[in-house]
């Protein structure tokens, strides 16, 4: 060798034996007899093409990435909200129609009530249309209309939560859906009024909860339903002063024909919402609204003031360049009608229902706008109209009203996070004690094979249970979260740890090693350098079927309650509770929806683990 | 094979002692005080310096102020008790449930008696299948009803037993009526205990559960018979065996049946093992009254003498287990029953 | 008549890349009394020609054509049933490895004893006095203790020596020896050799000995036939082969001057066959040994030369068959 050659290989040196540690160790690529065309491709290849051979295996490929992707990206559109819990969307089904006007109804409109999650209209024939989750309770449907209803000539309708309420032009009131809570027990002044007919000249209809109200022309309140949570009173000396009114969740307020607003129920006292703002009392008042939580009155100059359990975001009025000429309140947003003949909306926005689409937001041909719970209805000059606001569940909710759909998404990142971190720390203590034992042998590898034993002889289920609860009782549960990871890891190292052993004691009867100790070798170098391309390509697919199992005990210990804690979702806590007949068949969309999903995403990794076995085991490549 | 039981059943001992001092310790990490607990009643009643007095001596008494190490013994009973007895898990005595107020072993006789059965049960109705099935499959490889078996078991190992128990209740519970939802016997019925209608409904009971755990064991289980199968059927003696003019049937259910057993046994270890752990969540899922759902109340309830006594039984079960297994494995291979 | 005749035998395999032809149009036969040496290197088809015999292939192998006659009978005609019959009582095998060939699970009683109670109805009473005979006639010391041991407890001789006895139970008209020594210490192999030389001798049975080594079959057989790709490219009498033969096939030549010799001169160097078996789905056009073959011409790469019978006795699947004529040429 020439002096000049020797001063440049150190620097060429570097580069060049991490390349060839590479090739060598993970291509597989030293010593190619290029007379002989069966040894070119690299094993690393042929395992490649082997398994991308298996259809199974490819499609379990192509479904898992498809799962991962959904689970990966989908929580950053579709957020979890963990204190979200929704009394009126309890157990809704997969659905998207709740905003759907039948087609008969089109360009005819002439009243609509959004409830829950269901609308129920009338066309300018008088004529009762529903659409939506009619399904109030197990047997009663509101989609089922009396037949009294449906032939009347309707001319005002109110839907409440589980009722609706219909008025004719000869003015008789009927009440459908559940009546079981006095939704449909008019009151004797009512009945009265209804038989003789004064004041009974009915201007508003309101449904509420379980309550409704009708106005009479002259002023005159009536009030009845469920009196068990709400305020259904009215106190004497307002009755006949009554303009307007608006329900709350459990209260209403009362616009008077002078102009000011009051709180006309008998339990006010205290209230937030007896605290009316003063310019409101300046009997300038033209217009009030209600959401749950908020009340908001709308002032001759188009002004707008709020009172009540500001919570939601009720009181966030945007700027506006017109003036507001009629304002409606949703569950917990407001939407109003401008003068120039657009709309706004406000609030909160978990459904889109403050959210109003350009359309009626810059068109200024908005003609009548009806708000209710999560819905917005936008009548045109034209006739037709525009929607936004709460359409459906596509996968149903739960039994706190939360979306399926979310909860299995984020369910899915929390279970797959779990599972794979589960399995790193697995697959790290079984490398390391694996390797001890294999590369030490003797005493070493008896104590860890002892140990090994102990720990793989567990029943595994119990044992992390107890680990769970015993730690897990005094931590919040992001640190539960972790301890989770942490035990599935501690107590599914065993399989790792006897295949990394397994590899070095089968490596070390190699003859190769033979031959390298007897050049002077250092047996220990040369068998790691052997072995981590063997335990690499073994490892792979340990840790995919792993992963697949690190999942499954994930989702078995929150089945049981003792993985990670609701409210956070993962792939077993969905189904937790799923154990009985109701849910079973009723709320099906509860368990059937997590249960294919994660079992689409299980059986994919074990598809996916079996392809990888199959295609590095040579004896399977033979047949 | 005497040298080799015994080696098995010492080994097994230290194992079990190891387990339950470990056990007994992750327990002491509970924050429970049944000195305290046993106190709470009378608290109003008392001064405060009386209570901590009275508190200092009730710990005493109990010995929760001992070493560990001493606790744990007593608890085993390797050491005199407090009493000057020996009165430990050794003696029989589990301790007392502060959940249901009696003492663990009244409280878990029942439980464990149907813990048993159901597994038992599932054993062998799995094995009647999974052996059969997975050496027609690995006899029939590549053949069409391989690769069914084959896709369909991949099914069956990937979904978990609780998501296989809600399909099954779906069917078997809600649409068709069969069985009943859960419950261990029927509500407010009355047989005489041992009668045969009392065992009847108990079978009526337990049938959907021993359905589900038996199925959810098939797929791994017919998948591992059938490769330890066909890994036999690929070795040089059974090519031997057939060069002799054996026939066919000799030749697989003999010679090749015999090898595969090897490998099966070990899994049969971890499967069973498995089905006792799983048993935990069938248990709770079917509301049966067995050992897991005992455990899962305990848990709950952070009953700390039930549930050590509980750990204590599924420990044993699987040293049991493992020890059969290293006792079925001298059996079958003469290669650990004679030494050269 | 020979004792087996195998005619233009085509044995091939299903794989996932396509068929392989493993046993390619081969012909020998085996004569009474005699022993056929079968020589070739890994994968030259020898084993599977022998295998194809007992139909004891793989189940992606299978039979394309051809025939085979044992006594006068086709073999490749019978039932399963049938086959039962000849396997282990006319015709039986010993393989390669002692270690792996017996089964570890049954003792050494049970595993010889199985012939004789299939193919004679004997009781395991009888079979086990049988099976110390067989025991003895193999040259197993204490053959009391060995019939009650476990194959793990025995070393590679006596292994193969049970597999020897477990063969020759029934006294079978022909032997299929597969590579018998291949396995063993060199010491060993002689033993067991002349155990086999020594059997035929008492017993007259035929032996088809299958082997890669040259010095081997030089030793064991009458006639020998060398493989190459699955095909028979010399099939000649030892005498012929191992003598100094007019006519050789290029590879046969390769082969022997590939082993060292007591008579080679000191100055004249080992030579080796250039490059490696073809690839079975990769076979070449025309000759297969073409590539490897020294003295090839244009026309071995096109035309597939013929098993010529180049004098009595010896057949060759050369275009130059003739060793003094093609060094000359080539």
């Amino acid at each position: 060798m020439s002096k000049k050659m020797k001063n440049n290989t150190p620097k060429k040196k570097k580069r060049s034996t991490l390349a060839r540690w590479f090739r060598q160790t993970v291509l597989r690529k030293h010593d190619i007899d290029y007379d002989n065309p069966e040894v070119i491709e690299t094993p690393l290849k042929i395992v490649a093409q082997n398994f991308f051979a298996k259809k199974t295996a490819v499609f379990g490929v192509v479904v898992f990435l498809l799962i991962l992707l959904v689970v990966l990206i989908g929580p950053y559109f579709f957020k979890l909200n963990l204190g979200e819990h929704e009394q009126t969307l309890i157990h809704v089904p997969p659905s998207n129609n709740m905003m759907k006007i039948p087609k008969e109804m089109h360009g005819r409109i002439s009243d609509i009530a959004p409830g829950t999650t269901f609308g129920i209209g009338v066309d300018v024939d008088g004529k009762v249309y529903s659409w939506g989750h009619t399904r109030v309770t197990e047997r009663i449907d509101l989609k089922d209309i009396p037949d009294e209803v449906q032939e009347a000539d309707l001319k005002m309708i109110a839907a409440g939560m589980d009722h609706a309420v219909a008025l004719d032009t000869n003015g008789k009131l009927m009440v459908w859906g559940n009546t079981r809570r006095s939704q449909a027990r008019f009151t004797p002044d009512m009945e009265k009024a209804q038989k003789s007919g004064k004041n009974w000249n009915i201007v508003q209809l309101e449904a509420g909860m379980q309550v409704s109200a009708a106005l009479d022309e002259g002023g005159y309140l009536y009030l009845w339903g469920n009196r068990s949570n709400f305020d259904l009173g009215i106190k004497r000396e307002y009755q006949g002063n009554i303009a307007k009114i608006a329900f709350m969740a459990n209260e209403y307020i009362s616009l008077l024909k002078d102009g000011n607003v009051a709180y006309t129920g008998i339990k006010g006292k205290g209230s937030p919402f007896s605290k009316i703002p003063d310019e409101l009392l300046q009997g300038k008042t033209v217009d009030i609204a209600a959401t749950d939580r908020t009340c908001a009155g709308l002032t001759e100059d188009g002004k707008v003031y709020f009172w009540g359990r500001l919570e939601k975001g009720e009181n966030e009025m945007p700027e506006i360049d017109s003036k507001i000429i009629k304002i409606e309140g949703g569950r917990f947003h407001y939407s109003a009608l401008l003068e120039n003949g657009n709309v706004v909306s406000w609030g909160n926005n978990d459904y889109n229902q403050a959210k109003a689409p350009a359309q009626v937001t810059s068109g200024g041909n908005v003609k009548e706008l009806y708000v209710g719970n999560f819905q917005n209805y936008a009548i045109l000059e034209n006739g037709e109209h525009v929607t936004w606001g709460l359409s459906g569940f596509p996968l149903g909710t739960d039994n706190f009203g939360r979306d399926m759909l979310v909860r299995i998404i984020n369910g899915g990142r929390v279970t797959m996070l779990v599972g794979a971190i589960a399995v790193v720390i697995a697959t790290i203590i079984g490398v390391i004690l694996g390797g001890l034992a294999g590369y030490f042998g003797g005493t070493v590898d008896i104590v860890i094979m002892r140990i090994s034993e102990v720990v793989g002889g567990l029943p595994f289920i119990p044992f992390a249970m107890i680990l769970s609860a015993v730690i897990g009782s005094r931590l919040d549960p992001t640190q539960r979260m972790y301890l989770i990871m942490i035990v599935l890891g501690i107590l599914s190292w065993v399989g790792t740890c006897r295949l990394v052993r397994a590899q070095f004691f089968a490596q070390r009867e190699m003859e190769y090693v033979t031959a390298a100790k007897a050049m002077g070798i250092r047996e220990g170098a040369i068998i790691f350098r052997h072995i981590l391309p063997n335990v690499f390509s073994l490892l792979l697919v340990s840790m995919t079927l792993d992963f697949a199992t690190s999942m499954l005990t994930e989702s078995t210990l929150s089945y049981l309650g003792f993985g990670i804690p609701l409210p956070t979702p993962t792939w077993g806590n969905l189904l937790t509770g799923a154990n009985n007949s109701i849910i079973i068949q009723q709320y099906w969309w509860r368990w059937v929806f997590p249960a294919v999903i994660f079992g689409m995403c299980t059986i994919c990794i074990n598809l996916i683990g079996d392809g990888l076995r199959d295609a590095m085991d040579p004896k399977s490549t033979e047949r | 094979m005497g040298k080799y039981v015994l080696k098995r059943l010492v080994y097994i001992v230290i194992v079990f002692f190891v387990i339950s001092f470990l056990m007994y310790a992750l327990y002491n990490l509970i924050p429970t005080d049944p000195a305290r607990a046993q106190l709470e009643p009378m608290r109003q009643q008392l001064k405060p310096e009386e209570y901590i007095r009275m508190y200092k001596q009730l710990r005493k008494e109990m010995g929760l102020d001992d070493h560990l190490v001493i606790r744990y013994a007593r608890w085993m009973g390797i050491i005199k008790g407090l009493k000057g007895k020996f009165d430990g898990l050794l003696q029989g005595n589990f301790g007392y449930s502060q959940t249901f107020k009696k003492p663990v072993v009244q409280q878990i006789s029942e439980p464990m008696k149907n813990t048993i059965f159901i597994n038992i049960f599932a054993t062998i109705a799995a094995l009647g299948i999974t052996l059969p099935l997975g050496v027609y499959c690995a006899v029939h490889k590549g053949k069409k009803f391989d690769t069914t078996v084959q896709t369909m078991s991949i099914l069956g190992y990937s979904l978990p037993i609780f998501i296989i128990s809600l399909i099954f209740m779906y069917f078997f519970v809600v649409r068709w009526g069969i069985f009943p939802l859960m419950g261990s016997k029927t509500p407010n019925a009355t047989y005489e205990p041992g009668s045969w209608e009392a065992f009847v409904d108990k079978v009526y009971h337990i049938a959907l559960p021993v359905i589900v755990m038996t199925f959810a064991s098939l797929g791994g289980m017919t998948r591992y018979v059938r490769s330890s199968m066909i890994e036999a059927l690929g070795t040089d003696y059974i090519r031997t065996a057939r060069a002799k003019g054996l026939r066919e049937k000799v030749v697989i259910y003999s010679h090749a049946w015999r090898n595969a057993l090897l490998p099966i046994i070990t899994s049969i270890l971890a499967w069973f093992l498995g089905i006792f752990g799983g048993s935990v969540i069938i248990e709770n899922t079917f509301s049966l009254n067995g050992m897991g759902k005992l455990y899962w109340t305990g848990l709950n309830t952070l009953d700390f003498e039930l549930v050590l006594a509980i750990q204590m039984f599924y420990t044993v079960v699987s040293l049991i287990g493992s020890l059969l297994i290293d006792l079925s494995y001298g059996i079958v291979d003469p290669r650990v029953r004679v030494n050269k | 008549m020979s004792l087996l005749e195998v005619r233009d035998l085509n044995t091939f395999f299903r794989t996932k890349h396509g068929i392989v032809k493993a046993v390619n149009g081969v012909s020998y036969t085996v004569e009474a009394g005699k022993t056929l040496g079968i020589v070739g290197e890994s994968g030259s088809g020898k084993t599977v020609s022998a295998m194809s015999i007992l139909q004891l292939l793989d189940t992606n192998g299978f039979i394309e054509s051809g025939s085979i006659k044992f006594d006068g009978r086709e073999l490749t005609t019978l039932t399963r049933r049938e086959m039962y019959e000849i396997r282990g009582n006319d015709i039986s095998v010993i393989f390669q490895e002692p270690m792996t060939s017996l089964n570890p699970v049954f003792t050494v009683e049970r595993q010889v004893s199985e012939p004789f109670m299939v193919h004679q109805g004997l009781s395991k009473r009888e079979a086990a006095l049988r099976v110390l005979d067989m025991l003895r006639d193999v040259r197993i010391p204490n053959p009391e203790v060995v019939t009650k041991q476990y194959p793990h407890q025995l070393s590679g001789g006596m292994r193969q020596r049970v597999m020897i006895a477990m063969a020759l139970a029934c006294r079978p008209r022909i032997l299929i020896a597969d590579e018998p020594s291949t396995a063993l210490d060199v010491t060993i192999q002689a033993q067991i050799l002349k155990l086999m030389n020594d059997l035929q001798e008492e017993k007259g049975t035929s032996i088809m000995f299958i082997t890669h080594d040259l010095g081997v079959v030089c030793q064991m057989a009458d006639d020998v036939a060398v493989m190459y790709c699955g095909q028979v490219v010399e099939m000649a009498p030892a005498r012929t082969i191992f003598g100094k033969p007019q006519f050789s096939h290029p590879y046969t030549e390769g082969l022997l001057f590939s082993i060292p010799r007591l008579d080679t001169p000191s100055d004249v160097r080992l030579e080796a066959i250039p490059g490696a078996v073809p690839h079975p789905l990769k076979l070449p056009d025309g000759c297969k040994f073409a590539p490897r073959c020294k003295y090839a011409t244009e026309r071995c790469k096109v035309e597939e030369p013929e098993l010529v019978e180049v004098q009595p006795g010896q057949g060759v699947r050369c275009f130059y068959p003739d060793l003094k004529e093609r060094r000359k040429d080539g």
